[in-house]
């Protein structure tokens, strides 16, 4: 309590600050938003997340859904409640959490619009990060960016790290200030200027635990993969020996974090092979400790037996009841709970939307925390608002496309501020003209009603119809009779939807530009 | 400047409105002259200049010359068939290109951010000019010296982002 001015000293004359923390953290999430100190933060964190048994988050199944909803097991109910929208604008393609959520906070990624998110599910606050890409044209697999998201406790803030790779080397590692008050809205380079010392596979996810993030390598065949890790606050690259698993190579591990700590586990099980959960209790000393096996062949019960049977890839979640238990995924997205004292296995009877659809991708599910903690403001609010960077972007928009493409050339918050949408936007406004207007309400396969999104394809090049995809049905619409023409559809009722593409003839072969 | 406003009230400039800058400078100008700035243009209009329009964010010395500037211009949007106007377009042009040209970078940041707070068009768009004149045709280098601007990209992604917009780079 002290530490919180905000609050009203009148009750702690009467209760030990303690309790007074306890309640609060009892309050709803919103409510205590407003009484916020950095140690209350913490302390929220810690004490909202341990009432009610763990909660998952269940990211949007497609393109389409736009919700992240929350779930708890331990309720066995199959209801969900929805947590916030994702983002629009992400162009068509499925936003998933990279990584599991760091202190309160998950990082999304929009697979094919390329951006990066942080959002805080509890508070339904999103900010979007500066560009994840590697600078250059891409080569697919040979440039690209790993982004993970960690915590600096001695800044208490957090940051994004993003590791750059070009030509298949490593070329840097960046960092993303994520609501301190030194953020400049653009990445900068890490600290003490160092490269990834190894390649990260661009799919291998980044993991957080005690003060450091963490990825496998990979190596080439032959070389063992290893535990990289980068201290978040010191912002040097380091070396986590691998637990005493018989062998020192990473390959076939995957890593985690549970309770906290650093987890690494098997990728596949098999007869051979049982589940074993090891932790890094000691992160100094690196002492690992065997926290859980599970032998899929010495199950006590046919049930069990069943969902190893079932199930190769078996992802630990969460440590439960005190540590005695552990939240299992399932490569089906079946959520049980393991208990390891007796060998029993609790299969949870999850929501509509865990189940897997045909045409859907399966939602990566993560650990849901609740907490007050901020993502951020968004970074083209940042870039823009030091007065003289508001000064220079009004002027650069005067200058034509040619010199702005030279102009990034000048630092990174310039780059970043020429690349932002709210500069491209703000350079043209005048220019756009309405061409036509579709009244979609006339035809019900485009109608609002059933179609979600309807997007222009393409202009006819000899009688300017226009063609329309709504998903459901692809159609020309043509302005000087007003009519529309459907091309094709497909039935309402099950999962099938069209995905259009417009063909181009071409000479010009892809990635050969400046080579 | 008191000339100016007792001029303008002659010519029948209507009432005066007290401008107050950032560090509490008053400014008296003629509605005439003060709304050549769309937002105060607008306040007029929403009849609360009554008791001064505080300007939070201009300094006294930017408010300055953003009222000699609006007193210069006051007679160009109002001004039709005037028979000095041929001598006063060449004047205003050399008034307005003093104006800019001895600036420094900060102060000429403040000017555009000023203009562009109180939207008065055509001064946002001559200092937004000038500044653009400053970095058209410089290399990335000059640029860097001009504005003052440290490089922080590494020598890696220098090429890189040179490679990505080499369409711009081409001569």
């Amino acid at each position: 309590m002290a530490s919180s001015p905000e609050s009203s000293p009148a009750p702690a004359r009467h209760i030990p600050d303690e309790l007074v923390e306890d309640i609060f953290a009892r309050i709803p999430l919103r409510s205590a938003a407003a009484l916020s100190s950095d140690a209350f933060i913490d302390h929220y964190l810690r004490l909202a997340n341990r009432r009610g048994g763990p909660k998952l988050c269940i990211p949007p199944r497609s393109a389409s859904a736009d919700t992240i909803n929350a779930w708890s097991p331990e309720a066995e109910a199959e209801t969900t409640t929805p947590l916030m929208a994702v983002p629009h604008g992400t162009r068509n393609g499925r936003i998933i959490p990279y990584g599991r959520p760091c202190r309160g906070l998950l990082l999304l990624r929009a697979i094919f619009a390329r951006l990066y998110f942080v959002c805080n599910p509890s508070a339904g606050e999103v900010a979007a990060l500066p560009d994840g890409r590697m600078a250059g044209d891409p080569r697919p697999g040979e440039d690209y960016a790993s982004v993970g998201l960690g915590y600096d406790a001695r800044t208490r803030t957090h940051k994004a790290v993003r590791l750059l790779y070009h030509y298949g080397h490593p070329a840097a590692c960046d960092v993303y200030d994520i609501a301190a008050a030194t953020s400049t809205g653009h990445w900068r380079p890490a600290a003490t200027g160092a490269k990834p010392p190894d390649l990260v596979h661009m799919n291998k996810l980044a993991v957080y635990a005690q003060g450091h993030l963490h990825w496998i390598t990979t190596k080439s065949v032959g070389d063992a993969d290893a535990i990289m890790s980068f201290s978040m606050a010191a912002e040097v690259f380091g070396r986590v020996p691998p637990p005493p698993v018989t062998t020192t190579d990473m390959k076939g591990f995957m890593i985690t974090e549970l309770a906290g700590c650093l987890c690494v586990y098997p990728t596949y099980l098999s007869s051979e092979r049982s589940l074993d959960i090891w932790l890094l209790t000691d992160y100094s000393t690196a002492t690992w400790e065997l926290r859980c096996r599970i032998d899929p062949t010495a199950a006590t019960s046919p049930e069990t037996n069943d969902f190893f049977l079932m199930n190769r890839e078996v992802t630990p979640l969460v440590l439960t009841d005190d540590h005695r238990r552990v939240l299992l995924l399932s490569e089906e997205h079946e959520v049980a709970e393991y208990d390891a004292a007796s060998g029993t296995l609790r299969r949870h009877v999850g929501p509509q939307e865990l189940r897997r659809r045909h045409g859907d991708g399966t939602p990566q599910l993560v650990p849901y925390e609740e907490s007050l903690v901020s993502a951020g403001r968004p970074y083209e609010d940042i870039l823009f608002s030091s007065p003289a960077a508001w000064a220079v972007a009004l002027a650069l928009r005067r200058l034509p496309a040619r010199e702005l493409g030279r102009l990034k050339l000048v630092c990174r918050s310039w780059r970043t501020m020429i690349e932002t949408d709210r500069f491209a936007a703000a350079g043209d406004g005048d220019e756009w003209e309405t061409l036509h207007v579709i009244d979609l309400a006339w035809w019900p396969a485009f109608s609002p009603r059933a179609a979600e999104l309807v997007v222009p394809m393409a202009v006819d090049g000899r009688d300017g119809r226009v063609l329309l995809d709504a998903s459901k049905a692809l159609g020309y619409y043509d302005a000087r009779s007003t009519t529309l023409e459907t091309v094709c559809s497909c039935s309402v009722d099950d999962d099938e939807f069209i995905n259009a593409a417009v063909c181009e003839d071409s000479l010009v072969c892809p990635y050969d530009r400046g080579m | 400047m008191a000339a100016a406003a007792a001029e303008a009230t002659i010519d029948g400039g209507g009432k005066m409105i007290i401008l107050i800058s950032a560090d509490g400078k008053r400014f008296e100008v003629t509605e005439a002259v003060a709304s050549q700035s769309q937002l105060i243009s607008n306040m007029i209009e929403d009849d609360c200049t009554e008791n001064g329009v505080r300007l939070p964010n201009v300094d006294g010395d930017i408010l300055t010359m953003v009222v000699d500037y609006c007193n210069m211009h006051a007679g160009d949007a109002a001004a039709d068939g005037d028979t000095t106007k041929a001598s006063s377009t060449e004047e205003l042009k050399k008034f307005d290109a003093e104006l800019v040209q001895a600036l420094e970078n900060p102060v000429l940041f403040k000017l555009i951010l000023a203009a562009n707070f109180l939207n008065i068009k055509s001064l946002l768009d001559m200092t937004c000019q000038r500044v653009a004149d400053m970095m058209s045709g410089k290399t990335p280098e000059q640029m860097r010296e001009t504005f003052s601007i440290e490089n922080d990209f590494t020598p890696e992604e220098e090429a890189a982002i040179r490679q990505e917009n080499a369409w711009a780079f081409d001569d």
